[in-house]
């Protein structure tokens, strides 16, 4: 009988109740006429029912609810106080181009100047101005940093415009961080201009904050201003891959309109 | 403020209570309570930055678990780098000294390794400690916390097939485990008949075969 073959894949997929009815019903009128195939599935039923046994962990500490709970708590108050502050919001200026991209970008904080960058937002702005050979150029450079660098592809354009031009990794990366480059060729206005991103590892809690928080659709990103006075637009995702953009050619608003049409603020 | 608030509530009311399957998972990902209670946190932490972005018609459970997934990994990841350059650096030093270090006695001598086997009285936890990190995961996320292979491919970002590979043979290799703790209590040898023979399991591909027998019939 031909199910025998496949009895690894169907006795594990009954057990875990993956099979479609149809497919239930064949295996089971075969169980009961091959002693072989039943005996593998009892003895796989038996394994199986003894991991779920021992997988089972010990209950939740009640000292873990309450730290969440206050986690969160100092997170609500963080979010209330930041919403206080917003009389200084206001609209960058082009709104048309803004409303054309789909982008809204608020400017949420207060600019501090006494606020120094960390030392990896001026590390980064040093390694920019290296002119450091490309390891991968075109087209394949998306697929070459999710095999050589990150899962997560760097950010791309939601419209044309925008080119990549290639990138590399950086020995030695960021303070100690692994990190990569990617350089694009930007022509949204008439005047082509190359902006480079920077992808960092392991961004900590409270780095690459320091400046003025900016609200691109529901995404808070931040225009950081590095100790040699270059301004560029920092932005950590949920795994902590911090993206910070360059583009010292263009002036610091049409930069944060710029990354408002990357993917990293579309949609999910 | 009002926003702030509503957040909150349908966050308590649809994340917050898989706090115990999510610790459960950060508990045998983890291997120690310690590390597991501040893997929950940072990923509920996170979870709740990016609430947003959930789809409020998905699967909060399977979200929340792979947003705990992920940051183990990434933690991991960097902790096990760190780890490599400097293991990389003692043999060297070892053996520029002349002296020659078995890898398994340095391994035996890190003060990680000997905190886990202080902190973890567990057979459970030191029997997935010899699993492979995708098949321990994988099992974890099925065996635990009941999700469907197709969860879990998204979770694990690989195919089906891949899923029930990992599975099979994580369940052999963690079951002939559990059976030799067992047997010898605190000390186990790994014996030929606790390699999972390397099945390939595909119900994608059985289902593509069995209709392709049936259409030339």
């Amino acid at each position: 009988m031909s199910l025998c073959k496949s009895i690894d894949t169907l006795s594990m997929a009954y057990l875990d109740d993956e099979l479609a009815a149809e497919e239930r019903h064949e295996l089971e009128a075969h169980l009961t006429e091959c002693a072989t195939c039943r005996a593998q599935l009892e003895q796989e039923r038996a394994d199986l029912s003894m991991v779920r046994r021992a997988l089972a962990a010990p209950p939740t500490p009640d000292l873990l609810r309450a730290r969440v709970v206050r986690t969160l708590d100092q997170e609500d108050r963080a979010l209330q106080k930041a919403q206080r502050r917003r009389w200084s919001q206001y609209m960058l200026p082009g709104s048309a181009m803004i409303a054309a991209a789909a982008a809204i970008a608020l400017f949420v904080g207060v600019q501090s100047d006494t606020q120094r960058p960390s030392a990896s937002v001026n590390s980064a702005a040093k390694v920019t101005k290296q002119s450091l050979p490309l390891e991968v150029q075109g087209a394949s450079t998306v697929g070459w940093m999710k095999t050589n660098f990150a899962p997560v592809e760097p950010p791309q354009f939601t419209e044309p415009g925008a080119k990549i031009i290639g990138g590399r990794l950086l020995p030695g990366g960021i303070d100690g961080r692994d990190a990569a480059m990617v350089a694009y060729n930007v022509n949204l206005t008439g005047r082509p201009f190359v902006l480079t991103v920077l992808m960092v590892r392991d961004i900590k809690d409270g780095e690459w904050t320091e400046g003025q928080a900016v609200q691109v659709n529901d995404r808070v990103m931040h225009v950081l201003r590095a100790d040699d006075g270059n301004q560029m637009v920092s932005y950590v995702d949920a795994n902590r891959m911090g993206y910070l953009f360059l583009a010292p050619d263009v002036p610091i608003s049409d930069l944060v309109r710029l990354v408002g049409r990357t993917d990293l603020v579309g949609d999910q | 403020m009002l926003a702030v608030k509503q957040k909150r509530i349908e966050f308590e009311r649809q994340a917050l209570v898989h706090l115990d399957a999510m610790y459960g998972a950060a508990y045998r990902l983890t291997r120690n309570p310690r590390d597991a209670e501040d893997l929950v946190q940072d990923a509920l932490l996170r979870a709740y930055r990016f609430w947003d972005s959930f789809q409020q018609d998905s699967n909060c459970k399977a979200w929340l678990l792979r947003i705990v997934t992920n940051t183990f990994i990434n933690e991991y990841q960097r902790r096990k780098r760190s780890r490599e350059v400097l293991d990389a650096a003692t043999s060297e030093q070892s053996a520029t000294d002349g002296v020659l270090v078995h890898a398994e006695a340095n391994d035996k001598q890190s003060p990680e390794k000997a905190m886990l086997l202080s902190s973890v009285s567990d057979d459970v936890q030191r029997a997935l400690e010899q699993l492979p990190d995708d098949f321990r995961t994988a099992v974890i996320l099925c065996d635990m916390q009941g999700l469907s292979y197709k969860e879990i491919a998204e979770i694990m970002e690989c195919p089906v097939g891949t899923v029930m590979s990992r599975l099979f043979r994580g369940r052999k290799l963690l079951a002939a485990a559990l059976r030799e703790f067992a047997v010898a209590e605190g000390y186990v040898k790994k014996s030929n008949d606790t390699e999972a023979k390397a099945a390939t399991l595909d119900l994608e591909k059985y289902r593509a075969e069995k209709k392709a027998r049936e259409g030339s019939q």
